[in-house]
């Protein structure tokens, strides 16, 4: 029986790593084409915002800021439990 | 004087409910006269019939010569008691534990017979948890809720993902071995299978699978993933901080890159397109995740995602509670293999971590771009839990280290990969037919 449990866990483990390296390939090829499209769209996002601030932080305390938004808006969205998996 | 007064009336109340006991053994149920009428017994033997429909009755009288069911009854409202306490005061994953100890109480009130055939927590088990629809709704809610956006800025973290499943495997391993040598535990493949995906530290998917391939086990199953789950923030950190040094904990990743509506929404197709072509028995779960999440991401069904991210997924996780709940009866839960399981949900959730860590430290070799290895260990899904631990370990090396959304990658990727590991799993149903 144990043999058996370790040809599953070889055949397991070679399934799932196949199935998420393909999953890679497949996110840099769509990545790779849609390129036009997402940097349309970052670049409406980025003359949507206001000019001035950029100008004003320098690029170190902007990232930094940037991180903090983005933690504290995912920590507010757990909280709340919209990422919550029951 | 004062302590003998309680004694005195708890010993007349013994002799009392034992007098009644005795004289409730010799009761006589109403008989139906000559013309079909029930003719109601004297008012005495309706006090007796009334004392022998109790509760109490029932957890005393049938411990003397019915294998202690009673007493497992009582005993298995006491872990629904302890299930409550635990999500109610110490907040143990409270959306599922609370139906869960609720159901638990229901299915174990002596003859009530809730979870018996006619009573409703057996339909709520035999209609959603046994064909499988209740959890795959609610990964269809989690598809819904689920952002892949960190994922795809950074791909590469599908590999952190796969290689926290090994902890799925391993326990597999380790179940057989477990009953191979301790005496009174017997896992079939099928069970140990259904075991080891405690491991992939995602309720509906443990639940899908041990409802698919070990319905006997459903109940401990369930109560050890989301317990386990629950400890993700006590079972991870020291795991994390033994397999790390402090300057790997300092490790600052690269700022994400922009992710198009476009990439988001071809997405969940690509997944589902890779699953139908490469294994079609994880399109349940894989299926429902992806239709969840491209009704959040397609953006012109907003009622529909709405819906499945709130209202659809609380009922149904209400329901999913209940219905597991309703599998632990004492019969099911308290025996050997139950404490087995506990020991290997355990052992699971430890691999699974280790192995995200090591993957992350041997992709840093590889790899021009650091990834901070605390990041592995989201691997194991327990979405967000184990991001948060990541960013809370994270930040006790550094705290201006914001690791969250980076971690949210290999978090999502656990998802899916735990999904595939199922997949894979259910392919033995068809070897055992």
């Amino acid at each position: 029986m144990i043999v058996q449990g370790l040809k599953l866990t070889m055949l397991g483990m070679m399934v799932v790593s196949s199935f998420l390296v393909l999953l890679l390939i497949i996110i840099h090829l769509s990545a790779k084409l849609l390129k036009p499209y997402t940097e349309k769209e970052a670049s409406l996002v980025t003359s949507h915002r206001p000019s001035g601030i950029r100008e004003e932080t320098p690029p170190d305390d902007n990232r930094k800021l940037t991180a903090i938004i983005s933690a504290a808006i995912a920590a507010h969205r757990a909280r709340i439990g919209r990422y919550r998996a029951p | 004087m004062f302590m003998r007064k309680p004694f005195i009336i708890i010993g007349c109340l013994m002799v009392l409910l034992f007098s009644m006991m005795s004289a409730v053994q010799a009761g006589t149920l109403p008989q139906p006269d000559s013309q079909g009428y029930t003719l109601l017994p004297p008012i005495t033997d309706m006090i007796m019939n009334f004392c022998r429909s109790t509760g109490l009755f029932s957890f005393l009288s049938s411990g003397i010569g019915n294998n202690f069911k009673g007493i497992g009854q009582f005993f298995m409202i006491g872990v629904g008691i302890l299930l409550l306490y635990l999500a109610i005061s110490k907040k143990f994953e409270p959306l599922l534990l609370i139906p869960i100890g609720f159901g638990a109480i229901l299915t174990n009130t002596p003859l009530a017979s809730m979870s018996d055939p006619g009573g409703a927590l057996y339909y709520i088990y035999t209609i959603g948890i046994k064909t499988g629809v209740f959890p795959l709704l609610v990964f269809m809610g989690v598809g819904a809720m689920t952002d892949f956006g960190p994922l795809l800025a950074n791909p590469k973290t599908l590999l952190l993902g796969a290689a926290a499943q090994v902890g799925i495997f391993i326990t597999l391993v380790g179940a057989l071995i477990l009953s191979e040598i301790v005496p009174g535990i017997h896992f079939s493949l099928l069970d140990a299978a259904s075991i080891g995906i405690i491991g992939g530290a995602d309720g509906p998917t443990a639940i899908f699978l041990s409802s698919q391939l070990a319905p006997h086990l459903l109940g401990p199953i369930a109560v050890a993933a989301y317990s386990y789950m629950a400890l993700v923030p006590l079972i991870q950190p020291p795991i994390m901080r033994a397999l790390t040094t402090v300057d790997e904990r300092k490790i600052r990743m690269e700022q994400m890159r922009h992710v198009g509506k476009v990439e988001k929404m071809i997405f969940p197709l690509s997944v589902l397109g890779l699953c139908v072509l490469l294994l079609p028995t994880a399109a349940p779960l894989i299926g429902f995740f992806m239709f969840g999440n491209l009704m959040r991401e397609c953006k012109v069904v907003d009622r529909l995602s709405e819906t499945a991210q709130n209202a659809l997924i609380n009922i149904v996780t209400i329901l999913l509670g209940l219905g597991v709940g309703a599998q632990l009866s004492a019969h099911q839960f308290l025996n050997l293999s139950t404490l087995g399981i506990l020991f290997l949900g355990c052992i699971a959730f430890s691999i699974g971590t280790a192995s995200g860590i090591l993957m992350a430290k041997l992709m840093n070799l590889f790899f021009k771009t650091k990834i901070n290895p605390l990041i592995g260990s989201a691997g194991v899904s327990a979405v967000p839990m184990a991001a948060r631990v990541s960013q809370k370990v994270g930040m006790e090396a550094d705290p201006q280290n914001f690791l969250l959304m980076h971690a949210m990658g290999p978090n999502v990727a656990g998802v899916i990969g735990s999904a595939v590991a199922a997949g894979v799993l259910l392919t033995l149903k068809s070897l055992a037919i």
